[in-house]
Parts: C-alpha cells; structure tokens; sequence
C-alpha cells in the first residue's frame, strides 16, 4: 500500500514537473567514518541498524545521500518528495523515499500537510539525516533513539502566529504507520502497525531562546511468529494475565517531551527530555540530554552530556516464563554518553566535524551497541563527518 | 602611525552602521528588531495586513555584520537555520541580490532590505536601526 502511494505520488510529482518552472532539486548528504575501540561491542546509530565499528573503522554508520523535490505548484499548494540512501538493517545500501507530502499554505498562518510525515518527537524530527543543519554528528541516541520510528502516513495542520514579541506554534497530526522494527539481539524482527496515531507539539519563544513540548498518543501492536508463540503459550497455561499485561497488541503508547533551545550570538545550548510509555514487553524509558557550544565565527566547538534509563524491569525481569525474561532483558537500551566535538564551517554547502563519544552501555545486551557479554564495558567512539547541501 | 590610522579605517568600515529600509510608501513606520528577526527567519511574512518580502544581499561583508548585529546570530549558525528550513520543506531561500538588483526590488512597497546607512536614498526610508 506504501509502496503504491508513493509510486502514484512519485509519477505526479514528476508529470507535474516537466510543464513546471517551479521545480526545485536539491542534495544532501554525509560522509562520515566511525571508529569504536572496543571489540566486544558494534557501534551502532540506532537499532535499526545491523552492522557499525567494532575496533575497526566504517563509514556504513552515517554516510548518507539524499534528494529533496519540491514542486511549487502556486502560490499555495506545493508537493515535497524526500528520498535518502544509506546502510539499512540488513546491512545493505538501499535508496528509499523518506517522507513526502502535498501542502497547502494560506501565506497566513496555517499550513496543511497530507501524505507521508515526519513524526514530531524531537526538535530535529524533520532534518535527521541533514548533517549539514545540526551541530552534531547524531542526535543522542539517549533521546532521539527512544521511538523507532520516525514518519508517518496522515495529515498535519500547523499555526504559527505571534504575541508582542513572542512566536508560538501548534503543530498537529493524525495518521498511522506500519513498519518492520528489528530485535537484533535476539535476532528477530517484529511487524508493528501504529493506528490512531496523534500527534500535538507547541512552540514558543524569540529567535534567541524557545521551548517546546511534544505529546503522542497511538495504539501499537507488535508480534511476529516467536511473540505470537509465546504468548498463546502463556495463554494455553492460564498465564492470562501475565500475557495480557506484556504482549503489544493494541497497547495505547504515549511520548511525552520538552525542549529548551538557545541561540543567541555566540552561544548555543540545547536540552531536550523525553519518555515513552508502552504497558508492554516494550519497556517504559525516559532519557535526556545537555548540549552547549560556542562559535568562534566558524568554529563551534560542544561539549554534551545524555542518560537513559530504564522504568521497568528488564534484565532483573523474573518472570515465570524463562523466555519472557529473555525478551525483556533485550528491551534494556540504557546507556549514558559523554561528549565532545568541533564543527568547522567550510562555506555554505560544507562542514566538516570531529567528535569524541564515552559511552556506558547498562543493558547485558549492549544497550543500543550489540554485544554479548554480560558484564557492560565503556566504549570510546570516534567519529568524523564531512556534510554538505547542494 | 600609518598602521594606526588604518586600523582605524578598517574598524570604522567594520562597524558601519546597518539599517533596515523600505520604499517610503509602505505604510509601515517603525519595527521592532525582534519582527525584524521573524521576517527575516521566516516566522511571519507580514506585519498587520502588509505582506513584506526580506531581500539578502550577496555583499558578505554586510550580510556577516547583519547576521550579527541584527539576527544575533553567526552567518554559519544562519546557515544551519535556514538549511534546516529548506530541507524539511517549511521555506525556500531567498537569492542573494546584487545592490542594483536591490534597489530594483526596494520601488515596490512591501520589501524590506538592511543596508549600510550611508547608502540610503532620498526614496526609501528607515524601519529598524541598531542604537
């Protein structure tokens, strides 16, 4: 159904296109190379990818390319076509269209999106894979690695408008998504449908400091053959409740986050708080982050500090059902981070940047960094990236 | 004493005061800088009924210290701004004009422009000046 949707989309967009002077394409992307000391771990952005540095160097981790189409239709209706290629949770490099969306503006306040959309989590939701655009080499994982996904397909209206001095923006959106969301750890892969999706974010603030907060709501449901089995066979042992209490199905989820933003002559801080709420074998968790920088006209060297936590029990789960303990051990993503970095300014289409990360995994599991000791050791994390926009 | 004196050149025409204009018959008087911020950061696009188009100029030197001065902000921090804008399909971005190419765009009514003050003409007027 995805794939027709943006197969019909793709075809408008590009009809409409050849009788347009409109038409505008642009390039993104990253280069980037990461080095992670320690052998017993593979260092990786996010779960779902297979394969990073495990005391060797490679470039699958961020490199990225990407093309962004916009379609000006009027003065009002525009259609956007985003697609990226970058290393994928089978450890391969594949092209795939990211988001892409009609939109409607009144030029007034009011923006109408419908098609495939970013989901709003974080501050950088919507410019991820633009390394150009962030200060960061990757978001904190601590934060940003929370709900694994990160579009949508729906509707979202926005309303911007100010006070006196002051911005403000309601952001909201309606949709669902289905998505294939890997457990490499246990080496599984598990289909989840998100329906009822609602998404509600506000902004407000100057240009030189804002905060925002974030709220999600959808019911999810998660299985694949070896969940399924697993909980009809609690079922069949009259463990009802016990299944009822961590099997994903038709689980109302929420995300709940708060930001606070800084940029102001020379100095940029950032700090953002999320936690999630699954009632699952999926845990609860809630994580955070502190960045601040200071720019020297090209140079902006940052320090950062990020933790997760756990808020249920994972590898201490001591259920009655040994492979249910399994699994919940493998949700822990726990971790903290300590970091420091440069990001040179080249010109207006490049930077390069450097960063060193010291990370804590806390789960037996590796955290988000696959490993399968039992005992978490520190991982020290080079990293460096060229980015560029065309 | 030549160095000194050109020193004081140098930062004489490193601190040009940068103003920001309008045609004269915009019904616009004054702005306020944090609406100057908006408009040219794309937050609104119009002041009470008046829709007002920011126009750049591909003068570096100018565009540096208005990105300073005016949006407290560094021209690569200006950058990461409106890149981020671009590429989540919010706005695009202004082309950067040559002066003659301003001062084309400066005869309609809802522009506005940051120029340096000594080059302000008899038909334009001053909507936002840094004290």
């Amino acid at each position: 159904m995805k794939n027709i949707f943006f197969k019909l989309f793709t075809f408008l967009l590009f009809t409409l296109s050849a009788n347009s002077s409109e038409f505008d394409v642009k390039a993104f992307g990253t280069l980037g190379g990461v080095y992670n000391d320690n052998s017993n771990y593979i260092y990786r952005k996010d779960i779902f990818q297979k394969d990073g540095s495990s005391d060797d160097l490679s470039f699958k981790t961020d490199t990225v390319v990407g093309l962004q189409t916009t379609l000006h239709v009027n003065e009002n209706f525009s259609a956007l076509l985003q697609g990226i290629a970058n290393n994928d949770y089978d450890d391969k490099v594949r092209a795939k269209i990211d988001w892409g969306y009609l939109k409607y503006d009144s030029n007034e306040n009011i923006t109408l999106k419908f098609g495939r959309i970013r989901t709003p989590y974080y501050k950088n939701s919507e410019n991820l894979n633009i390394g150009y655009s962030n200060l960061m080499i990757r978001e904190s994982v601590e934060v940003y690695g929370q709900v694994p996904f990160s579009s949508y397909n729906g509707v979202e209206i926005t309303y911007s408008n100010i006070i006196g001095t002051y911005f403000y923006t309601i952001q909201g959106g309606y949709g669902r998504e289905e998505l294939t969301v890997p457990n490499h750890s246990l080496n599984q892969e598990a289909n989840v449908k998100i329906d009822n999706l609602y998404t509600l974010n506000l902004t407000f603030g100057t240009t030189a400091l804002q905060a925002r907060a974030t709220y999600i709501n959808a019911d999810i449901t998660a299985s694949n053959q070896s969940l399924n089995q697993l909980f009809a066979g609690l079922r069949a042992f009259g463990l009802d409740e016990l299944a009822d209490q961590y099997e994903h199905k038709n689980k109302q989820s929420e995300y709940l986050g708060f930001g606070i933003f800084l940029d102001y002559k020379n100095i940029l801080f950032s700090s953002e708080y999320g936690q999630r709420r699954l009632n699952s074998f999926s845990r609860d968790l809630h994580g955070y982050y502190a960045t601040i920088g200071y720019s020297f006209h090209k140079l902006i060297p940052f320090v950062t500090y990020a933790k997760s936590e756990m808020d249920n029990v994972t590898y201490g789960a001591n259920t009655v059902s040994p492979m249910l303990n399994n699994l919940l051990r493998s949700q822990n993503t726990a971790q903290s981070s300590k970091i420091v970095g440069i990001k040179y300014y080249l010109n207006e289409n490049f930077d390069i940047k450097f960063q060193y990360e010291y990370i804590i995994p806390k789960g037996d599991f590796g955290s988000y960094h696959l490993s399968s000791l039992q005992k978490p050791q520190e991982l020290n994390v080079f990293s460096f990236a060229l980015d560029f926009v065309f | 004493m030549k160095i000194i004196l050109l020193l004081l050149i140098n930062i004489y025409f490193l601190n040009a005061q940068i103003v920001i204009v309008t045609n004269k018959n915009t019904k616009i008087e004054n702005l306020p800088k944090e609406i100057v911020q908006y408009l040219y950061l794309a937050k609104i696009n119009k002041i009470d009924t008046i829709k007002l188009e920011p126009i750049l100029s591909d003068d570096e030197a100018l565009h540096d210290q208005f990105c300073n001065a005016i949006l407290c902000k560094s021209q690569s921090q200006y950058n990461s701004y409106w890149t981020r804008l671009v590429f989540t399909g919010k706005k695009s971005i202004s082309k950067k004009l040559e002066w003659k190419e301003i001062v084309k765009k400066l005869q309609d009514t809802n522009t506005i422009a940051y120029i340096e003050k000594k080059d302000l003409r008899e038909e334009w007027k001053i909507v936002y000046e840094e004290n």
